[in-house]
Order: structure tokens, then C-alpha cells, then sequence
């Protein structure tokens, strides 16, 4: 692991003059806490070799909410999604997860006894079976439910039947959900990159998970496409009820979605908190958003203030945060993502598209800074 | 059909279905993966429980209800069901953008809306905001909603906004937000009252009460509101089925919009009146897949349909296996000989017939059946001409495509053709009931059952349309022999330097048989002395193309400004031109740096090219083509969906080609319209 190496985090921390006091770790009682908890992670420690990949994490995700991770890169972010769904052995702390049933220790488990306890999560790196139709890929997420052996599949006759027709519907309705009726017979190959992490997303819901893990669910992607995604995490959890615990990148998304949000940094948790105390939080500013982002939080303006500054992560995260600090924040994204398909869709015809607010659109090198587009007043 | 269906309604004609062929199919939508079908029983019992439900929120007699969404079951059910009140059903099409339907909610004096989803929710908010917000402030009285004052509080009318897609919706917290369902369970609540009230309701509505607010495409100005009766729908559906008879067991796909006058022909009215189920895709994405699946008997669509059929086979021809290529050009060359021949009545000897045989089971019938087509006994084309090309092609596969010429003020169709006299030129001869002449000045004029009842609150263009009880088609035609010729819109008609009358719409179909090109409009007549074409590249398939050849591009823009593109279109133009008389001839082309679009009024909501107002906007772009330069500089004003605009500058190439006319320009003086010429 490189850590830090990308990190924009200005290396010079100094006094922001007018920040507002943010809490490190608020501690005021909330609604929050009256929601039962379903995933509590206490003092996880995860070594490889002489590196400290998570060092004394805590924290716990609330039934119903969705929890984002935030960090620069190397901060332990997929670490803990790896400890979490039973990749990873850390070497002490615990990961409990409060089922119907009781808490359960997630410690231990092999990654299928978690998976089956209801723990569901997406890859980085797009994890699906290339040369297999999506439908199959996500008949194939629901392995863990499927009770029949070979035989008993292999002759596919009375209670197996039901079954595999019960999954079946399943499957249908996570299809219909994430709107890829068109593709379930294409091989998954074949598909666009962003296409493809939809399939990732599905395959993931495919096995109904109380808890689903995205790691990343819209890197690389244009903003077309971080749009859609964003209104089906909201979706997936307000519709379907499910907790969702995201690592994701791109700020202007976190501050949108997330009831919570907790900063890793060199494997440490720097705090957790609702965006708005993120936001604020100085540590969190230094070590993440970097001086650009100081900047912008000492208001001097939203957007372009931090242009001047720190690299191009830095920047655009600036934008993202800036954007989002308007006032209505969560409810935008689901909405707003119509017109901003149209405008990106426009952009094309418009080329060099050197006008104001007209963003970078649909150019051919999608992920990076293209961001950018800050929404108009 | 024994007893007349013209003095039925169309709820009539549910409520006839579901008692005489009451368990056999009526509506099919795929949903979760399956076809789900509905009886006309069960058609007829939400219907029922809709209108019901309707008559509960306040829909009267001779009201209206707006329609904005996908194909759906619901779609129906809910113009059902108001017609079955004696209300009228009033289709939009899903893509308008909110000011339209504002216009069109206002205007039609709804106070019920069925909103699919919440995109169409969304729009409807946002017009009802933006019409609160200009409440005070000047009404926009178009040229044709001039015509009767404005409501004071236009969107106060709107009480109901009905979604059937609740996704997304939940935290919509609008007092006037209804879904489907609680509409049908306040009318299935009723019980056996509700059902005796809802037949009496249907008996009382009469074949001459409005049925439909069809939107006219306006090519020109604002959308008007067609006023259809139950018995215009339904003579035509009569006639239609007269001269091509429909199964009742027939598959048919509804995938066009349903605003849009051909598919409440032949999906809804003929569909009802024959008894044939209509089947709606999964999602719009899904049509060509849903195609297959279904194998539709028959097929009504719009020329563009066609033609991206067509360049999508003619694309996906160029990126397969060499065998396959040398199969497809065998197999395609000995169609075109087939059809040809067809249409000329030579005899085929035993020697061709193997040929036929051969071409039709190594390549035609596999094409057919991935387009879809393999059980199409009739295809129709219509709402535009069709260029003789594509015609030409499809015959050539095997598909029976024919021409319908009509408007949506003689409910869908007057001219058709006859299944063996198919001419690519003409769109064939009228139906029965349609009496068809041409005014002095070449106008194509109708008259009939099937004719309209005017346009809603505007008498003015109504008398102007339906002079002496003539529908005026603004069209201009000829006859050839029984066959109506259609040469363009009357005023769009060109006569050139020479003397000659020109089609534009004629080369601007021959420029769009290339796959690469998506739109054209040509220049040209009156004080222009040479024909010119600015162009649009379809950016799917010349992006393949320029993919395939290592060439680079990023944006729409990019792509039309490549040399290597403007090279490519050239040819095409070039080898066109070889068809076209000298002096109809494109003599300088541009390729557009942008698509042309509905939202920015560029295109009809059917996707027809508003000349007029493209000549206008582009009116630099133009006058670069008459001038000298091979370059002309443009500056764009782009609007996005939220109503903002940007301005963009760009400059775009100018090509000029050898027309052989040089300066003396041989005329083929061939004086009445050379459209008529076909390769």
C-alpha cells in the first residue's frame, strides 16, 4: 500500500480564520441514536506486515441510513469494507452485526456466512463473470439462498422448481429496479463500463441484503452515469430499506447521500458525523479537502475559490463540496438528474463547448475532474 | 366485424369484446421478465373501475384528461375510460418538454392528468409552478391559442395529477398526487351500482361525441388540437380493415407513441374493432428485443423507423465476417432483382425462382427475423414520405411495406396501398370513404366520414382547413393515374432557376439513405439559383465508422468537422447527385456541428424537420452556403431542459461538388415536379 500518495491534503495546516467551530466527534443526542444499530465495528486492527492498514477503527452504521467512507487514497477505506465482509482477517477488534435474530460477530466468519447472514457488497474493480449473460450473473448472486445440490438442480422438477422460480423473480425485481431489462441476455463483457457497474450493483442486490457494501460504485464514471447511480443507491435505500455503507470519492455525491459520514485517513478514523459536521470539521478539511478546501470553508466563495490551489482531486472536490453546500442538498440529486442528463447530451453538439456552465460533457475520457459542472444558482 | 362498428364507440366496442370473445387477449405488457396478459374481460373490469374511480374526482361529459407517458396498458385503460364517460382523452407525447404541456393542459382545460412516472411528474410540477409564477405577468398567446382568452388561473384547473409508476415518488407530498391504483379501488368500491352506472354511462356515449384531442405534428407553429369522434376513428378502422383484413389473433407491438394519431389507428381503434391484443415493450430500450418476441403481424411506423432499421442492417453488415458480407450482397442483389421484377410484372423463370428461393433461406428470412419482421404480413410507412431507396430495400428482404398518406384531421389514413400494386413513388390510391381531389393549385383535398370535427377553440383555422367541407392537406400532389403523388408541402415546393418544380423533401430522403447521415435540409428555389444541403451525421453510426478507421473525436462537433467525415458524406452526395436531374443537383453542403431537436423546436414531437424555422435560425448558416467561402462561422444559442441557454461559436466547413451544370445548366425541363424519378 502507498499511503498518503496521492493524498492532496495541503502539508502546511494553519488557523482558518472565520471557520465555524465544527464538533470532531459530536456527541450531541440525536434522532440518530434512537435507530437501532446493525453494524458496530469496535477497535479493528488490520496489519500487514510492519503497515498499519486500519488502526483502532470504530464506528456503527444505524439501521436504515446510508454511511459513507471517506479518505484520501490508501486510507483504509477498502480495507474496512474487506474486514467488514470477511476478506480481510484483521488481527484484533470486532465487527458485530445486529440481525433479527441477535448480534452476530462477523469476526471469523468465512465472506459466504456473511454473505448469508445478509451482508451484500460491489467491488472496486468490477468482480463478474465476463463471459456469462447478466442474468446468470445475478442468478448466480443469490447463490447463497439456492438449497439444492446438484442433483437436485440438475433435475429441476417439484420444490426445486419453486425455488429456482422464486429466485428467479427475485432476480426479476432487482432487474426491473435497476432499470437493465434491455441487457439481461447480453454477456457481460460486452458491456460499457458503466453498464457493467450497474450488473455489479445488481448482482449485489440480487442477495436481498440487509447491509450492502459499495465500494465505489461510480468511480470512473461520467456524470451522466454518477447520477443514475446515486438516485438508485437513494432508491435501494429508501425503497427497498436497505443500509447502505458506500466508499465513494467524489464529495458532491457523499455530501448529497450520506446520513452519515466517517473520514479515514493513514487508517484512522478522523471522525464521523453528518455532512454538515464533516464540512466543518477542521481535521477533516486538512487532511482531505486539502487547503482548497479550507479555503472554501472559510466562505470566501463556492466553486472557483479554490481554483488557485492544490491538485486536481483537491479541486474538483472543492466544486463538489461547494456545490452541495447549497441548501437543499440531499433532495437534489434524485431530481436534478434529468436536466442535467439533457445538458450533458447537449454539450455534445456543442464541441469545445467554451460557454459558461456548459461543463466538459460527455468527452471521451470519462472519471476524472468532470465534476466540474457546478449546478447554476 | 357483421354489425357496423362505425355506430359503436370504442368503449362500445370493449364492452362488446368482453362479452363475446371475453378470455382472449387484450392487453400484454411484459413485467418482470414474462408477457402478463389481460383478457378483454379484464380489460373491461379496470376500465370499468378506473372511469369509475374517474367519475369520483369530477370528470364530466365532454372533459378532458391529459395523458403523458409511456406505452403502457395504463395508457389505454385510462383513454378508455374517460371516452367511456363520454370525456375525451388527450395524448401528449412523453418527450415534450414542460412548457408544451403546460400550453397543451391549459389550453384543453384539463383537471385530470395521467403522469406515468416521475419524470413526467416532475414536468407537470414544473409547469404548474412556472404558470403560477407568470399568472400575473403576460399570458403567451400563440398565434393559434390567440384565439380565445386565456383562463385567468390556467394551472388552479389541474386538481389530479394520476402516476402508475410510483417509483421515485415517495417523498412527493403534493395534495393533488394519485396513483393508479387508488383510482380503480375508489371505483372498484362501487360494486355492482358502480358497474350498472358505468354501462349506462357507455350506452350514453355516442359515436359522434369527441373522443380524441389528437396534437397535430405542426410542422408550423404551435400544436393545434384535433377533435376526433368515436365515429371518424371507427369508419376508418372499417375501411382499413376492408382493404387489408386484420386477425383478430394478430400480434401487433405497440411501441409508437400513443399520442400520435397511427397508433390510436391501428392499435387502439382497429384494434378494438377487430379484436387483436395489443402488446407493449418492457421498456423503450427494449423494443427491438420485444420485436422478436412478439413477431408482430403488423407494423405501422414512421419513416425514421425504417430507416434506422435499414442503417443499422446496412452498419452491422460492414462489421461481419466476410462470408456473411458476400452472402448479405448475393442475397440482397438477387431481392432488388426480385422486387424489381415484381413490380413490373415480368414473369420469374424457374432459373430466378432458385435464385429467390435461395437468397430468401441463406439471408433474407434471419434478417427479417432479427429486425422483427419475420411474421410481418403488412408493413405500413407513414406520417412522411419515405425515400424510394429504403422502400426499395425492404421489399428486396421480403417485407410487404406499403404507403399511407393522411393526416391526423382524416384520422390517420386517406391513401394507401393495395397489396399488389405498390409503387415506391406514390402513396397509392384512396381508402374507401375518402373521397380525394386536387385543388387548381395542386392542394390535396378530403372528405369523408373519417374527417374531423374541427380544431378545439379555434374556429378560425378550422374554417380555414375544412373550406366547403374539404379537408385542406396544405400538400401538394398530383394524380398518376388511381395513384396519388405526393410532392412535398405546398409551400415548401421549389422552383428552380430553370423553370423546374422541385421536391426538397425528394433529396433530402436521397441524402438520408446513407446511414451516416441522420437529417438534411435542402436549400434551394425561388431567388437561390443552386440547390444546397446542410446536413446532420448520425453520430452512432459515423462514431462506429470513425472507430473503426483509428480516427479520434471526442464530441458530436468534433466528429462532423473531420475531414475524413466530410469526405465520406461527399461521396454519398456525389453518387445521389448521379440520380438527381443537373439543375436538382446539391451544389455545397455543410455538416452541422449539432443534432437537430425537438427540444430546441428544430423537429416536430414526430420528429419532422421544421424547415421554416430552421432556415430562420440557421439563417447565417444558409447564407454561407450562397456565398463564396468555404467556411462560415456560427454562433449557437443552446437550451438546456432547466431553461437556461448557453452561446456557443464554432465554424463550420462548407464543401462544394461538381454538379455538371457549369454555367449553362442544361435544364431537363421536365416541368411537373421531378420527385417523381426513382433509381
Amino acid at each position: 500500500m502507498v499511503k498518503g500518495a496521492a493524498s492532496p491534503a495541503g502539508s502546511a495546516p494553519k488557523a482558518e480564520p472565520g471557520a465555524p467551530a465544527g464538533a470532531t466527534a459530536p456527541s450531541a443526542p440525536t434522532a440518530r441514536d434512537a435507530a437501532p444499530k446493525l453494524l458496530e465495528v469496535s477497535s479493528l486492527e488490520l496489519r500487514f506486515g510492519g503497515v498499519k492498514a486500519l488502526d483502532d477503527v470504530s464506528l456503527d452504521v444505524r439501521r436504515g441510513e446510508i454511511f459513507a467512507v471517506i479518505g484520501p487514497n490508501g486510507a483504509g477505506k477498502t480495507s474496512l469494507l474487506n474486514s467488514i465482509s470477511g476478506l480481510y482477517r484483521p488481527q484484533s477488534g470486532e465487527v458485530v452485526l445486529h440481525t433479527e435474530e441477535g448480534p452476530r460477530r462477523l469476526s471469523g466468519l468465512a465472506p459466504h456466512a456473511i454473505a448469508r447472514l445478509g451482508v451484500a457488497r460491489s467491488f472496486q474493480n468490477i468482480e463478474l463473470f465476463r463471459h456469462m449473460t447478466v442474468l446468470d450473473n445475478l442468478m448466480l448472486g443469490r447463490h447463497v439462498h439456492i438449497k439444492g445440490g446438484v442433483v437436485r438442480c440438475g433435475i429441476y422438477w417439484g420444490a426445486q422448481r419453486r425455488e429456482e422460480i422464486r429466485h428467479r423473480r427475485v432476480v426479476e425485481e432487482v432487474i426491473d429496479f435497476l432499470e437493465i431489462q434491455a441487457l439481461r441476455e447480453r454477456t457481460v463483457g460486452t458491456l460499457a463500463y458503466g453498464l457493467q457497474k450497474r450488473v455489479e450493483l445488481a448482482r449485489a442486490l440480487a442477495l436481498e441484503p440487509e447491509l450492502l457494501l459499495l465500494d465505489e460504485p461510480m468511480a470512473g464514471m461520467n456524470v451522466e452515469e454518477k447520477e443514475d447511480i446515486a438516485r438508485f443507491v437513494l432508491d435501494i435505500n429508501q425503497e427497498r430499506g436497505t443500509t447502505v455503507v458506500l466508499i465513494e470519492h467524489d464529495m458532491g455525491v457523499v455530501m448529497d447521500l450520506s446520513d452519515q459520514i466517517a473520514v479515514l485517513d493513514f487508517g484512522r478514523n478522523l471522525g464521523t458525523g453528518t455532512p454538515e459536521q464533516i464540512r466543518r470539521d477542521p481535521a477533516v478539511i486538512r487532511a482531505y479537502l486539502g487547503e482548497a478546501g479550507e479555503a472554501l470553508i472559510a466562505g470566501e466563495s463556492s466553486g472557483d475559490a479554490g481554483a488557485g490551489g492544490g491538485t486536481a482531486e483537491g479541486v474538483a472536490a472543492t466544486a463538489n463540496a461547494g456545490a452541495a453546500q447549497g441548501e437543499s442538498a440531499s433532495a437534489s440529486t434524485g431530481r436534478g438528474s434529468d436536466s442535467a442528463n439533457r445538458g450533458s447530451s447537449d454539450d455534445s453538439g456543442s464541441g469545445s463547448g467554451s460557454g459558461p456552465g456548459s461543463g466538459s460533457g460527455s468527452s471521451s475520457t470519462p472519471g476524472n475532474t468532470d465534476d466540474s459542472r457546478a449546478p447554476k444558482p | 366485424m357483421t354489425p357496423p362498428v362505425s355506430e359503436s364507440t370504442l368503449p362500445g366496442l370493449l364492452q362488446r369484446n368482453a362479452e363475446q370473445i371475453a378470455d382472449l387477449p387484450a392487453l400484454r405488457e411484459k413485467e418482470f421478465g414474462i408477457w402478463q396478459t389481460f383478457s378483454w374481460q379484464q380489460a373491461r373490469d379496470r376500465v370499468r373501475d378506473f372511469a369509475l374511480g374517474l367519475e369520483q374526482l369530477g370528470l364530466r361529459r365532454g372533459q378532458a384528461i391529459a395523458i403523458l407517458g409511456d406505452n403502457r396498458p395504463e395508457w389505454v385503460i385510462a383513454e378508455l375510460a374517460a371516452q367511456s364517460l363520454g370525456g375525451v382523452a388527450m395524448g401528449l407525447y412523453q418527450d415534450s418538454a414542460a412548457l408544451e404541456i403546460a400550453h397543451l393542459v391549459e389550453f384543453a382545460e384539463c383537471e385530470i392528468v395521467v403522469a406515468e412516472d416521475q419524470e413526467q411528474v416532475d414536468k407537470l410540477l414544473e409547469a404548474i409552478e412556472v404558470s403560477e409564477d407568470s399568472e400575473n405577468g403576460e399570458e403567451a398567446g400563440g398565434e393559434n391559442g390567440g384565439a380565445s382568452p386565456a383562463p385567468p388561473d390556467p394551472f388552479a384547473k389541474v386538481r389530479w395529477i394520476i402516476t402508475f409508476d410510483p417509483r421515485g415518488l415517495r417523498d412527493y407530498d403534493d395534495p393533488r398526487l394519485l396513483r393508479f391504483e387508488q383510482v380503480e379501488e375508489r371505483g372498484r368500491a362501487r360494486g355492482a351500482e358502480g358497474a350498472e352506472s358505468w354501462r349506462v354511462a357507455v350506452a350514453a356515449t355516442q359515436p359522434d361525441d369527441v373522443a380524441l384531442f389528437a396534437t397535430t405534428s405542426g410542422t408550423t407553429g404551435r400544436p393545434k388540437l384535433a377533435m376526433l369522434s368515436h365515429r371518424n376513428l371507427l369508419t376508418m378502422a372499417e375501411s382499413f380493415h376492408q382493404i387489408d383484413p386484420m386477425r383478430r389473433d394478430a400480434a401487433y407491438l405497440s411501441f409508437l407513441p400513443l399520442a400520435w394519431i397511427g397508433e390510436q389507428m391501428i392499435g387502439v381503434a382497429c384494434g378494438l374493432a377487430v379484436g387483436f391484443a395489443m402488446s407493449f415493450p418492457e421498456e423503450p430500450e427494449t423494443v427491438q428485443l420485444n420485436l422478436r418476441e412478439i413477431g408482430p403481424h403488423m407494423m405501422f411506423s414512421p419513416p425514421r423507423i425504417w430507416e434506422n432499421l435499414q442503417s443499422e442492417v446496412q452498419v452491422k453488415i460492414e462489421d461481419t465476417s466476410r462470408l456473411k458480407r458476400w452472402v448479405y450482397e448475393r442475397a440482397l442483389r438477387a431481392g432488388y432483382a426480385r422486387a424489381d421484377g415484381e413490380r413490373e410484372g415480368a414473369s420469374r423463370g424457374a432459373a430466378q425462382r432458385l435464385r429467390d428461393l435461395l437468397a430468401e433461406w441463406s439471408c433474407h428470412v434471419w434478417l427479417r427475423d432479427h429486425l422483427g419482421l419475420r411474421r410481418v404480413e403488412r408493413a405500413y410507412t407513414g406520417g412522411a414520405a419515405l425515400g424510394p431507396d429504403v422502400f426499395r430495400f425492404f421489399h428486396a428482404i421480403g417485407v410487404n411495406l406499403k404507403q399511407i398518406y393522411g393526416q391526423t384531421e382524416v384520422s390517420g389514413i386517406s391513401v394507401a396501398h393495395r397489396d399488389d400494386d405498390i409503387r415506391y413513388h406514390t402513396v397509392g390510391v384512396p381508402v374507401p370513404g375518402v373521397e380525394l381531389k386536387l385543388a387548381d393549385d395542386g392542394e390535396i383535398l378530403a372528405r369523408g366520414p373519417a374527417v374531423f370535427q374541427g380544431y378545439f377553440k379555434n374556429p378560425e383555422a378550422t374554417a380555414e382547413t375544412l373550406q366547403g367541407g374539404w379537408l385542406h392537406s396544405g400538400d401538394a400532389g398530383m394524380m398518376e393515374g388511381e395513384h396519388l403523388v405526393v410532392i412535398d408541402r405546398k409551400k415548401d415546393v421549389m422552383t428552380l432557376g430553370d423553370g423546374t418544380r422541385f421536391s426538397p423533401q425528394f433529396i433530402e430522403n436521397k441524402l438520408k439513405f446513407s446511414p451516416y447521415v441522420r437529417e438534411a435540409v435542402v436549400f434551394g428555389g425561388g431567388s437561390l439559383e443552386t440547390i444546397t444541403a446542410m446536413i446532420t451525421i448520425d453520430f452512432a453510426n459515423t462514431g462506429t465508422w470513425a472507430e473503426r478507421r483509428h480516427l479520434a473525436y471526442t464530441t458530436f462537433t468534433d466528429l462532423s468537422q473531420k475531414p475524413e467525415v466530410y469526405a465520406l458524406v461527399r461521396a454519398h452526395v456525389e453518387r445521389m447527385n448521379q440520380d438527381l436531374p443537373v439543375s436538382a443537383r446539391v451544389r455545397r453542403f455543410l455538416l452541422l456541428h449539432k443534432e437537430l431537436d425537438a427540444d430546441d423546436e428544430e423537429l416536430t414531437r414526430t420528429r419532422k424537420v421544421r424547415r421554416g424555422f430552421v432556415a430562420e435560425r440557421y439563417r447565417t448558416l444558409v447564407d454561407g452556403l450562397y456565398g463564396s467561402s468555404d467556411r462560415v462561422a456560427i454562433r449557437s444559442a443552446i437550451t438546456y431542459q432547466d431553461g437556461s441557454s448557453a452561446e456557443i461559436d464554432t465554424e463550420l466547413k462548407i464543401e462544394t461538388l461538381d454538379t455538371g451544370a457549369g454555367e449553362a445548366g442544361v435544364a431537363s425541363a421536365s416541368g411537373g415536379g421531378a420527385g417523381r424519378e426513382s433509381a
